[in-house]
């Protein structure tokens, strides 16, 4: 069995577009002109899923997820 | 040079307020950066609220600085609890620092730190488990946070040894400022909050700020807060045994002598000689004070006469920053008649001295000062300065 696979999911309610996900992990994750986030990729690549979970610890209403993908 | 408080006639009454021990430093050390890294906490958690931010500052540095900052303080405060119970001078137990208004020993404001602790350690754990308990308990913790800062600073003010000290209050005034501050900037732009709410804060933050500077004037910066903060009189009784005990003992272990010692009144005590040592004998006297310089030193003269030698005064100046209502010691002389010698100790109201008269002898002077009049009246013991 292969290593398991995450993807990020914003809850778009609990958001109130604070924008610290999109500073910690700017490769995946951008704001929109209202700065709430757009996530950019369906999976987290191997390489981020740290400092995904690292941005998802610190988003201050705790609307960033880091979701396991069942395969 | 040991360091003590002897208060002076107007503050009412004799206090060894400093009994010197290491862990007691350290708890009065760790309790001011307590508040002070409780204040930079709570102001980047204001920081981090608002969403204040900066190219060269991201929101997640405030937010980090902010938690790390937190857990210092909680190390810090445990640091100061230990201490406060490890150290013992106080009967202070471990129960006494999470279960509030129960011990013996100022109850209401050794209380307060008590509940102060429990907010910090309900803040901590709830953080902890943020993502388990969700967004909305978190929050609600979070808010009750604000609450352990006065309730912290009201704690320092009322039991703290150090609190008439001019640093200690030039601390924490300025992080009362800086928090409320903080606290402004939060309400002025909390959205989320109804305005009705918001101004209720702010006229509460003003309220429980002027009334903490009242409570400060009237309560720990005035005399004999100690008697009036609610500590039992069996502990003050058994602080006032503890200091009396440090030198109490070799008058204690010498009792077949302190007779023979107090009886030769007619020899050479009246030309200006000290009783054959070992001796112990009652001494009356006075006290009397000067104003502080521009640098806050006084200078507290003990002039005093023993009993069985009325002529010749033994007389003892003490000089050092006012501190308290007393003197911190820098340093002290004695006379005795035509000797001289100096002060090496002081604790409370303990004055041990060393003088030549003319060979080397040590003077332990334990007094009672009347509160209005100044009038001392105590014990001095004599022992040959060659066996210390």
């Amino acid at each position: 069995m292969s290593r398991p696979r995450y993807k990020l999911v914003v809850d778009p309610i609990a958001c109130d577009g604070a924008g610290v996900c999109a500073e910690l992990l700017p490769e995946m994750i951008s704001l929109d002109p209202w700065g709430f986030p757009i996530i950019h990729g369906a999976e987290v690549p191997p390489g981020l899923v740290d400092l995904a979970r690292r941005a998802t610890v610190s988003c201050p209403r705790l609307a960033l997820t880091l979701v396991r993908i069942e395969s | 040079m040991t360091t003590a408080l002897v208060t002076n006639p107007a503050s009412a009454h004799l206090l060894g307020a400093v009994g010197g021990t290491a862990l007691w430093y350290l708890t009065r050390a760790s309790g001011v950066v307590a508040i002070v890294l409780l204040s930079a906490t709570l102001i980047l958690g204001v920081v981090a609220s608002v969403g204040w931010t900066t190219e060269r500052w991201p929101r997640f540095v405030s937010q980090d600085v902010h938690r790390n900052l937190s857990l210092l303080c909680i190390v810090f405060v445990g640091v100061h609890v230990v201490t406060t119970v490890l150290d013992g001078f106080v009967p202070i137990g471990f129960v006494d620092a999470v279960l509030p208004f129960r011990s013996s020993y100022r109850p209401i404001y050794l209380g307060l730190g008590a509940l102060g602790f429990d907010l910090l350690l309900a803040v901590l754990v709830t953080s902890a488990l943020r993502h388990r308990i969700g967004y909305g308990s978190w929050r609600f913790v979070h808010w009750l946070a604000y609450l352990s800062w006065p309730i912290a600073l009201i704690h320092g003010l009322g039991s703290g040894t150090d609190t008439p000290l001019p640093v200690v209050l030039f601390v924490e005034a300025a992080c009362t400022a800086a928090v409320l501050a903080a606290f402004a900037w939060r309400l002025t732009t909390g959205r989320s909050l109804p305005i009705a709410r918001r101004a209720a804060a702010g006229i509460a933050a003003v309220v429980v700020t002027l009334a903490i500077a009242g409570f400060a004037a009237v309560g720990p910066l005035r005399p004999r807060w100690s008697h009036r903060s609610g500590t039992s009189a069996a502990v003050l009784a058994q602080i006032a045994a503890h200091f009396a005990g440090t030198t109490a003992a070799p008058a204690a272990t010498t009792p077949a002598t302190a007779p023979a010692a107090t009886t030769p009144s007619g020899s050479g005590t009246s030309s200006g000689q000290l009783p054959a040592v070992p001796f112990t004998t009652q001494l009356t006297g006075r006290q009397t004070q000067t104003s502080p310089d521009a640098q806050g030193n006084i200078q507290i003269t003990l002039g005093m006469h023993l009993q069985d030698a009325s002529t010749t005064p033994l007389t003892i100046v003490l000089t050092g920053q006012e501190s308290g209502g007393g003197v911190s010691l820098s340093s002290g002389t004695v006379t005795y008649g035509t000797y001289s010698g100096s002060v090496i100790g002081l604790n409370g109201g303990t004055v041990t001295c060393s003088v030549q008269a003319p060979g080397p002898v040590n003077l332990v002077v334990q007094l009672q000062i009347n509160q209005q009049s100044g009038a001392l009246s105590g014990t001095v013991t004599g022992s040959s300065g060659g066996d210390r």
